[in-house]
């Protein structure tokens, strides 16, 4: 028992450079400020919405009724700020969660206007496991002039709860398919129709479809392998934990399995799509990349 | 056990316990950023229903209008949003109407909209049978010039 124990702690508590965490950071923030600046006009454009359209989810369940508009656009305003702080990992201890709560808090107000947003979710923890950790502790403004640490335990736990939050999430989308439709959902026409009934969809409310998924959908022997493969990625995600080399098999299907997504369903999961929800998998510090000279690390002598 | 490492514990199961914690709300219960993803996660059949925006020239031709004229760029977004209009009845879908009238003063060939649910067999639309089986009009509307 006592030596079980001891092996789950190890796990968990896997030694990690400062370096790895500290470009997940980067990585990670770097994607969710992109993403809030880039999609700021769509963040901001519920304050248009009619009151009665309201469906707060989550923390946004806290209002009796919406913010006003410039609140909320002010909201989108300081959650960019904060992710500036973040990526740069200035005042870190205080910066990184209140990045983190006014990424969650922006986020899940878009997702309170009837429609719930499936892209952002997995996103959306990794940051608060960045925020209350010490991600900052190298490539950032807090750490320059100091030597990076060199691999400690207090960085390695963060980088792996960030991949079993990831992995879950996953496998909570193939159990709920199990749960709802069983396994009909892939030995009946199911994702055929849903592939046909999401283009018509796009194509009827005056969107770009996908004209691979339009001929697809012609010919329906094609799905039920690719619903066992979907399934397959979503069911099986745990046993990405289970070693480095699973790991990065699985994070390679999961990219493909969003990669097809995109192809028949024209949706677009960016972050897993451009790899950084998958770069907690894999050793981030061996990349080379050009840094500013100012957040640039000393390496420890070790 | 130090300080730190009952943070690491403390946290990460919390954390853990949190994203599981949809495993226990039906399925399509949906939060965020809590989630039991069920989209696209029931039994679905061929037959889709659509409600949309649709602008009339004035002979008389369809002209399909973006999902910004009721909602934003998110074709989900406009698609949610018109679902829950027709679902609430007249008075959500007239206004609904009269947003994508607003909108469609920008392209002159549009003289009325109508907030409109389609019915379409998906799988039959892609060999080219795009006429619905099924037609209801909830709201109808003229176009401001």
């Amino acid at each position: 028992m006592t030596a079980l124990v001891a092996r789950l702690d190890g796990w968990w508590r896997m030694p990690a450079p400062a370096t790895r965490l500290a470009l997940l950071r980067v990585l990670v923030g770097g994607f969710a400020l992109a993403y809030v600046i880039i999609r700021a006009p769509n963040l901001a454009s519920v304050t248009d919405f009619h009151e009665a359209q309201f469906a707060p989810v989550g923390i946004v369940g806290l209002l009796g009724s919406p913010l006003s508009g410039d609140a909320a656009r002010l909201l989108v305003a300081a959650t960019a700020a904060g992710g500036v702080a973040f990526v740069a990992g200035w005042k870190f201890r205080v910066s990184g969660p209140v990045f983190a709560l006014l990424l969650l808090w922006t986020l899940t107000y878009r997702n309170s206007w009837g429609q719930v947003f499936h892209t952002e979710n997995i996103l959306v923890l990794h940051v608060l496991i960045l925020a209350m950790s010490p991600a900052a502790d190298a490539f950032s403004l807090d750490a320059r002039g100091r030597a990076a640490p060199g691999d400690d335990a207090r960085y390695g736990w963060p980088i792996r709860l960030m991949c079993i939050a990831t992995v879950l999430t996953y496998f909570i989308a193939g159990q709920t398919k199990m749960r709802i439709a069983g396994l009909d959902w892939i030995t009946t026409d199911t994702l055929r129709n849903y592939v046909a009934y999401d283009n018509v969809r796009k194509v009827e409310l005056g969107d770009i479809h996908s004209p691979l998924g339009a001929e697809l959908v012609r010919h329906g022997w094609l799905f039920p392998p690719l619903a066992v493969a979907s399934l397959v990625v979503e069911l099986g995600a745990p046993l990405a934990l289970l070693s480095n080399r699973v790991a990065r098999a699985w994070a390679l299907a999961a990219w493909v399995f969003h990669a097809g997504v995109f192809a028949v369903m024209w949706i677009v999961f960016p972050y897993p799509l451009l790899g950084v929800a998958f770069a907690p998998f894999f050793t981030v510090e061996r990349i080379r990349v050009p840094l500013p000279r100012l957040v640039r690390p000393r390496l420890a002598a070790h | 056990m130090t300080l730190e490492r009952a943070w690491s514990y403390a946290a990460g199961l919390a954390l853990i316990g949190a994203v599981l914690l949809p495993l226990t709300w039906h399925p399509r219960d949906d939060s965020f950023p809590l989630s039991t993803y069920a989209m696209f996660s029931g039994r679905q059949s061929a037959e889709a229903t659509i409600p949309h925006a649709i602008g009339y020239t004035a002979g008389g031709e369809r002209v399909l209008l973006p999902p910004e004229a009721v909602a934003n760029d998110e074709v989900v977004q406009a698609f949610e949003t018109l679902r829950q209009a027709v679902s609430q009845g007249k008075e959500s879908t007239d206004r609904l109407c009269a947003r994508a009238a607003g909108w469609a003063e920008r392209r002159d060939e549009v003289v009325s909209v109508a907030i409109v649910s389609d019915t379409f067999d998906a799988v039959r639309y892609f060999d080219g049978d795009k006429d619905p089986v099924r037609t209801v009009v909830h709201s109808e509307c003229e176009v401001a010039r």
